[in-house]
């Protein structure tokens, strides 16, 4: 426990030193207020354009928006955030077994579970901070503006977009303790991601492919029920401590 | 303190380590000398459980080192040939992290960091390791290695890419740690194992071709060459007249092969009789690099 409480302040120390947290922090500004501002700018933009849509025949009618306005942009918004946040982290094991960071730390005695451990509990970290911090700014700002009211299943839609990244993060760990790059670690979590979308391209397996959370958004509008996330919300937790375990098989077996 | 016992390793169908077998004594300096290729990093990785061996065992103070299970590594210091450590550390935080990795409490880690420091003379540096040169990471290295006061330090060729400085100073670290710990040095440059080690072998595509004290592996391969310098060419010519069999290497200089005991007797007899002035007389001794250059020309 204390090696693994160490390795973590360790894990802290280098997100704080070396800017990303400062990114982090960039990100889920721009991205937290970015939607409602969005949102209250289209009519504004809309009415800019009015004119030159109205020579073209065409006319605008009064444009109305509310809380959903800014939320559809939040679950359109969610996916670079993680992407942003995948691409920062995908060098977080294997960079150190590049450049030979960890012989130190591994001839001390300490296991590569536990290093894997406090890997994995810093990103889920990161990305429960960006993702619920963003979330919250957004929630703010809607709130000032137009009161989160007209969305509904609200914090099930956010939460299942959530479980999204955590899978995703849990990719990522599984290809850094296959993978020796950071670049093979990105390919590795797109085509698992691709072979996921291919999956829910068959309707009748929908359902059941983690992919199906990048689309909770749907929840707001009534469009999808909770229960239709529910398989797909189990599936992908079971999932993702699936992968973690493979990951402690492979960082076990891993060279240095 | 280690005994490393028959143990073999293969890379697919490249075989890296043979049938190897050595132990080193508690409280010496141990060379483990090779070129580069000949399998000294991967021994040293697999003493201390980062890769498995194919065969073999390999005991450190009597316990079995299993790779993956770094128990043993509680006993063992590791200083890599290129140490890499989180730059945006200072020294101090650094040390602190791996003694609490390998379980000192604070106030201990405390006191041991800022005693390690001073040894590897690190402590007036507050800043980051980032700025550190080749040198400092290297005395890092060391006082990160015997932070736990290890019963054994492994250093993987530690002076290689050093100023004679540099050199001079991790050597003369190695060799005031010897009372406090077994340390196991591996190197190429032949001149720092003839400084510091009490015993050593060489290492040649995967086995060991020769083994033991300094002495004796010098012993074992004792030339029969002696070298007289005379203090003028005079002498030196009518020593040269009485004693053809001799090769003159300049002026003053003669050098006689394959001679034994018995000759130099008669050598220095006829010098004193015939008051030759010398300046020296002496057996050639081997130095490392001729043993070395000379297995890798029988192999």
């Amino acid at each position: 426990m204390r090696a693994f409480l160490e390795f973590l302040k360790k894990e802290w120390l280098e997100i704080s030193r070396t800017g990303k947290l400062w990114i982090l922090g960039i990100i889920c500004l721009v991205f937290g207020i970015s939607n409602p501002a969005i949102a209250k700018l289209t009519p504004w933009l809309i009415e800019m354009m009015s004119e030159d849509l109205s020579e073209l025949g065409m006319t605008v009618s009064k444009v109305v928006v509310n809380d959903l306005t800014s939320w559809t942009q939040f679950f359109k918004n969610a996916s670079m955030i993680l992407i942003i946040f995948l691409i920062m982290f995908s060098g977080t094991i294997t960079l150190e077994y590049e450049k030979g960071t960890l012989i130190p730390i591994l001839t001390k005695g300490i296991h590569p579970y536990t290093i894997l451990a406090a890997k994995t509990t810093m990103l889920f970290t990161g990305w429960t901070a960006v993702y619920w911090c963003a979330v919250g700014i957004t929630y703010s700002y809607n709130d000032f503006f137009w009161g989160n009211v007209v969305a509904k299943h609200l914090v099930f839609a956010l939460f299942g977009y959530y479980i999204f990244g955590v899978w995703m993060i849990a990719v990522l760990i599984l290809m850094s303790s296959i993978l020796h790059s950071n670049i093979g670690v990105l390919l590795g979590t797109s085509a698992v991601f691709g072979v996921d979308f291919v999956g829910r391209m068959f309707p009748k397996f929908a359902n059941y492919f983690p992919g199906k959370l990048t689309a909770s958004g749907e929840l707001l509008v009534r469009v999808a029920e909770p229960k239709d996330y529910q398989k797909s919300i189990v599936i992908t937790m079971v999932l993702s401590m699936i992968m973690l375990g493979i990951g402690c098989y492979f960082i076990k077996k891993k060279k240095v | 303190m280690l005994t490393v016992r028959g143990i073999s390793k293969s890379f697919g169908s490249h075989k890296i380590i043979e049938n190897l077998s050595f132990e080193v004594p508690e409280h010496s300096i141990f060379g483990f000398i090779g070129q580069n290729g000949a399998g000294k990093t991967t021994t040293m990785k697999m003493i201390l459980g980062l890769l498995p061996a194919d065969t073999g065992e390999i005991l450190v103070n009597g316990k079995k080192v299993t790779a993956g299970n770094n128990k043993t590594n509680g006993l063992i210091g590791y200083l890599p040939d290129v140490p890499e450590y989180y730059e945006y550390m200072t020294p101090k935080e650094y040390l602190m992290m791996c003694g609490r990795i390998t379980g000192l409490d604070k106030k201990n880690v405390d006191k041991r960091a800022n005693k390690m420091l001073d040894m590897v003379g690190l402590s007036p540096y507050k800043k980051k390791i980032r700025g550190f040169s080749r040198g400092m990471k290297q005395r890092l290295g060391i006082a990160q290695a015997l932070l736990h006061k290890p019963k054994l330090l492994i250093c993987d060729e530690p002076t290689s890419a050093l100023d004679p400085l540099g050199r001079k100073e991790i050597l003369d670290i190695l060799s005031s740690v010897k009372e406090e710990t077994t340390v196991l040095f591996s190197t190429h440059i032949l001149t720092d194992v003839e400084r510091i080690c009490d015993n050593i072998a060489f290492l040649n595509q995967g086995k060991i071709v020769l083994s033991g004290s300094l002495e004796e592996v010098k012993n074992s391969h004792k030339t029969s060459e002696i070298e007289i310098l005379f203090e003028n060419e005079k002498d030196a010519k009518q020593f040269l007249q009485t004693f053809p069999e001799g090769k003159q290497i300049h002026s003053c200089l003669l050098q006689y092969t394959q001679i034994c005991e018995e000759d130099s007797f008669i050598y220095m007899k006829y010098i004193a009789k015939n008051q030759l002035q010398i300046q020296k007389m002496e057996w050639l001794e081997p130095t490392l690099e001729d043993l070395f250059l000379e297995i890798l020309k029988e192999k």
